[in-house]
């Protein structure tokens, strides 16, 4: 009899065999296979595969030697006992072969072995080895940034300049040195950088501190300090803080804004607030306690702001990194893999054309172990164009203090910092203000603020934009969309087109009970069964649907009841949704969505208010007024600053695009003509009605983006 | 001390070719991605060869050869990048114990396979000839058949299972002696 056990190592070891196995699957059935029991069933099965393979001779080179690395003697033995081996099975043969040559010349590599990496000179006397695949890129001669992965890192010469690599965690400097670095992406979205020295010493540093290393030490920072982190943990308190008042202020209305982008301006604003202001900033962006300073001045700054801004800092050099040496490298290898296949389908036809059967049957193997590399080689190449900037207008006749505008300009990196004239030209500002926007939205916002909004008693000016396009990993096919109903919040249907995909896998699904808890949907049901596959009423459904290169998402939560959407938002907090997220489990899905856009404006400041941001609004000459000293120069007669106005706008389009290839392979599954007893389930996720959404980092978390469907 | 006389030499290679099935198989169960078990295997080949003058024809040869497979199993694991590796070290060299108790019978189950293949339909046997004869992925197999992945590779276990059920029955019947 089957046990819960054995299903779900029949599920592991089909998931093993699609080469679909994560992290947390391997540890699983590592965990399974300790059992006397389950190991037998599985080396069943794992001998089985070696014996079918026997049997239908898939192998078709049993020996191959490097020819320089056998003697004379040895090759004479080798080509007598060939005869014997070829009389002996016909599965072997033997040939001298340099595939290790092409092998180290491969990126993809087949059968996971790591690609012998060049080592790189720079001119300022620094050699580096990348291992693996890192991935990193050189700025200028003294600075390496490392985005993932391993470089060994040694200096050829005495003399050298100190070196810098920074990595996302902090930046090791040396000098007269060799050490490996290595940036380490975990399961659980954290990463950990490691240095190795092998010789010298080696400093490595990050906004809470630093910490030196001499041969034979290995200095490490821990991803749970990680600044990127504690901004994403924050965005998103504070994100679901503000849909809520959002949701308040728009009953029953779609909506969507970008929590990143209000973020960014908002912190930029509290670097130059003190006091019960910058306490309030603290409170509403949830900032972690463990920022907050202690010493004489900790009134007036009452939060240590290096760890955010360094956070923000590397989240949007991350974000708007585009084209990365490893990226490049992919495209690179996925046109040489393509052009091979072309080659050898010239091949194939010469074969076919000449009646031989053998080559044609050779050619057609090669073929298919070039499809499966390309394909996976595609599949990874970052498909989409995620755009983040910021920028300051700055009334030139303001005492805007410099050290302030430093500040910003070394944690937030703004494209722009202006010096406007508002006092005379207020509508042309406006005019050059909302030009920056549409331009940096790619035209989706053309404008932003307003002769309303913008005065001659304005004196700063805190924007940031944020564009995003994406393919999806597995696109939908346009060609079954169809027009379905879509139930709203109330009960009434109206006619929306439905976007479908009956099979896909490149997703992670999971259901939950109404208190939150996870349900366990099954792997396998008898055909018909619709008892215990979903959770049961005020229950609900989440899928997360990648975009291409994996690296950001698009999660949908969608209540089991079509009127659930109110008692989700209740219940809906930035712990729940990472304990939600942590137990999706990646499997076949029925996913149906509706194809919807928009494009909203909202007036922040009522819902900050409420969410405690006060003082930052009232008038400065007040016991409890706005304290923006920090934006000012300290000997400014100026009259201090307040906050006027916070716009925002969003625009969002969802449909099925995606490439060619990825549109010609989706696929359905229905035929279990060879499973007669019981089916695989494969959970649907129908939205047709209201539902939430996100796109997000996988990496890090950060919502990007934050919104919800009532009518599309 | 033995020599490379021609005796010595082809009764290796006779060894050798013998314990083809079974070291394919030793290789295989641990190394489930088959490119890499394809290179882990030429490379055991390739080591035993290198070493047939050191061979002691005194001593059993399969257990000899499995170990050499282990090596070389244990160093394409270390090159490869560990997401790529289906299981840990411990599963491993579990799986190696289980494989090497096995390893006697495993001529026998090649036969009983033989015959058991032939119970099974048209349409299962054309399944298993794409995947093991045509070395067709699991994904290009679904596409193909115009089904999910998943669906494939749980019809695949399934169809092993089927099988190693029927091979049980025809060793212990003795059908295949």
């Amino acid at each position: 009899m089957t046990t819960p056990t054995h299903e779900e190592l029949e599920a592991l070891l089909a998931r093993l065999e699609q080469n679909d196995l994560d992290e947390v699957e391997r540890k699983r059935l590592g965990q399974l296979l300790c059992e006397d029991e389950l190991l037998d069933a599985a080396v069943d099965q794992l001998e089985m595969q070696a014996l079918l393979r026997w049997h239908h001779g898939a192998s078709t080179a049993a020996i191959e030697v490097a020819e320089s690395r056998v003697s004379t003697r040895l090759r004479l033995l080798l080509a007598a006992a060939a005869i014997l081996l070829v009389v002996g099975t016909a599965f072997l043969t033997l040939r001298e072969s340099t595939r290790d040559d092409s092998r180290s010349e491969s990126f993809v590599t087949e059968g996971g072995v790591a690609p012998v990496a060049r080592s790189e000179r720079l001119p300022s006397g620094w050699e580096i080895r990348p291992t693996g695949d890192a991935q990193y890129s050189v700025d200028g001669a003294q600075r390496i940034l490392l985005t993932r992965g391993e470089l060994l890192v040694r200096s050829t010469t005495d003399d050298a300049e100190p070196l810098d690599v920074e990595t996302t965690l902090g930046t090791a400097r040396a000098r007269g040195t060799e050490f490996y670095i290595g940036n380490h992406a975990l399961g659980d979205a954290t990463s950990l950088v490691r240095v190795l020295v092998m010789a010298g010493t080696v400093v490595l540093e990050n906004t809470l501190g630093n910490a030196s290393g001499s041969a034979g030490e290995l200095l490490s920072v821990a991803a749970s300090r990680a600044p990127e982190l504690v901004v994403a943990d924050s965005g998103a308190d504070f994100g679901f803080d503000l849909y809520r008042e959002l949701v308040r202020e728009n009953p029953n209305a779609s909506l969507f804004f970008s929590p990143y982008s209000i973020t960014n301006v908002l912190t930029m604003a509290a670097e130059g607030a003190r006091g019960a202001t910058a306490d309030e900033f603290a409170r509403v962006l949830h900032w972690p306690e463990s920022a907050r300073r202690i010493g004489n001045d900790a009134q007036r700054i009452p939060f240590e702001l290096a760890n955010i801004r360094s956070g923000y800092r590397t989240l949007n050099r991350r974000f708007s990194e585009h084209d990365s040496p490893a990226q490049e490298q992919l495209a690179r290898r996925a046109r040489e893999l393509n052009d091979q296949i072309v080659e050898v389908g010239r091949r194939i036809d010469a074969a076919r054309a000449a009646n031989d059967d053998r080559a044609w049957s050779e050619l057609e193997r090669q073929a298919g172990a070039l499809r499966n590399q390309y394909y996976q080689a595609a599949r990874k190449i970052k498909s989409y164009r995620l755009d983040i900037a910021n920028a300051v207008w700055a009334e030139q006749s303001a005492p805007i203090s410099p050290r302030y505008l430093d500040t910003i300009r070394s944690a937030f990196e703004p494209e722009a910092i202006v010096a406007a004239d508002f006092v005379n030209e207020a509508p042309r500002e406006v005019a050059r203000i909302n030009d920056w926007v549409r331009t940096k939205t790619k035209g989706r916002i053309p404008s932003l603020v307003d002769e309303q909004s913008i005065r001659p008693l304005t004196r700063l000016v805190l924007l940031n934009a944020i564009h995003f396009f994406g393919e999806w990993k597995t696109p939908f096919d346009p060609g079954m969309t169809q027009i379905a109903d879509f139930t709203l919040p109330h009960g009434a249907t109206v006619q929306v087109p439905l976007m479908r995909n009956y099979g896909l896998e490149d997703c992670r699904y999971g259901a939950f009970e109404a208190d939150g808890a996870f349900f366990r949907s099954p792997k396998m049901i008898t055909r018909g069964q619709t008892e215990g596959c979903y959770p049961g009423p005020g229950g609900l459904q989440i899928v997360e649907l990648p975009y291409r290169g994996d690296d950001l998402s698009m999660v949908l939560l969608l209540p089991r009841d079509a009127g659930g959407l109110d008692a989700l938002e209740q219940r809906l907090t930035a712990p729940r949704l990472r304990r939600w997220l942590r137990q999706l489990e990646k499997r076949e899905t029925k996913v149906l969505v509706p194809r919807f856009e928009g494009s909203l404006r909202f007036e922040l400041a009522e819902a900050l208010k409420r969410l405690g941001l006060q003082r930052a609004f009232r008038d400065p000459s007040t016991s409890d007024g706005a304290d923006f000293s920090g934006m000012l120069q300290s000997d400014s007669l100026e009259d201090a600053l307040r906050v006027e106005q916070v716009v925002h706008r969003a625009f969002v389009s969802v449909d099925e695009k995606g490439t060619e290839a990825a549109a010609a392979t989706a696929m359905i599954m229905s035929d279990g003509a060879t499973m007669p007893d019981d089916v695989p389930f494969v959970p649907y996720f129908r939205a047709d009605h209201a539902f939430l959404y996100l796109i997000r980092d996988v990496k890090t978390g950060v919502i990007l983006f934050l919104g919800r469907v009532t009518r599309p | 001390m033995l020599t490379d006389s021609p005796d010595t030499s082809t009764a290796f290679a006779r060894l050798l070719t013998d314990s083809q099935a079974k070291l394919y198989a030793f290789v295989f169960a641990q190394v489930p991605d088959a490119h890499q078990a394809h290179d882990v295997f030429q490379e055991t080949n390739r080591v035993l060869w290198e070493q047939a003058a050191s061979f002691d024809h005194a001593r059993e040869f399969l257990p000899w050869a499995f170990a050499v497979a282990r090596n070389q199993i244990r160093a394409a694991r270390q090159k490869a990048r560990r997401d790529r590796l289906a299981f840990d070290d411990d599963t491993v060299a579990r799986i190696a114990d289980r494989m090497s108790t096995r390893a006697q019978a495993l001529d026998e189950r090649q036969l009983a396979l033989a015959q058991c293949l032939q119970r099974l339909s048209a349409k299962q046997r054309s399944l298993l000839e794409r995947r093991y004869g045509r070395d067709e992925s699991v994904h290009e197999i679904a596409t193909r058949l115009e089904q999910s992945a998943n669906a494939v590779a749980v019809t695949l276990f399934r169809l092993r299972k089927t099988l190693s059920a029927c091979i049980r029955g025809a060793m212990s019947t003795g059908a295949t002696s």
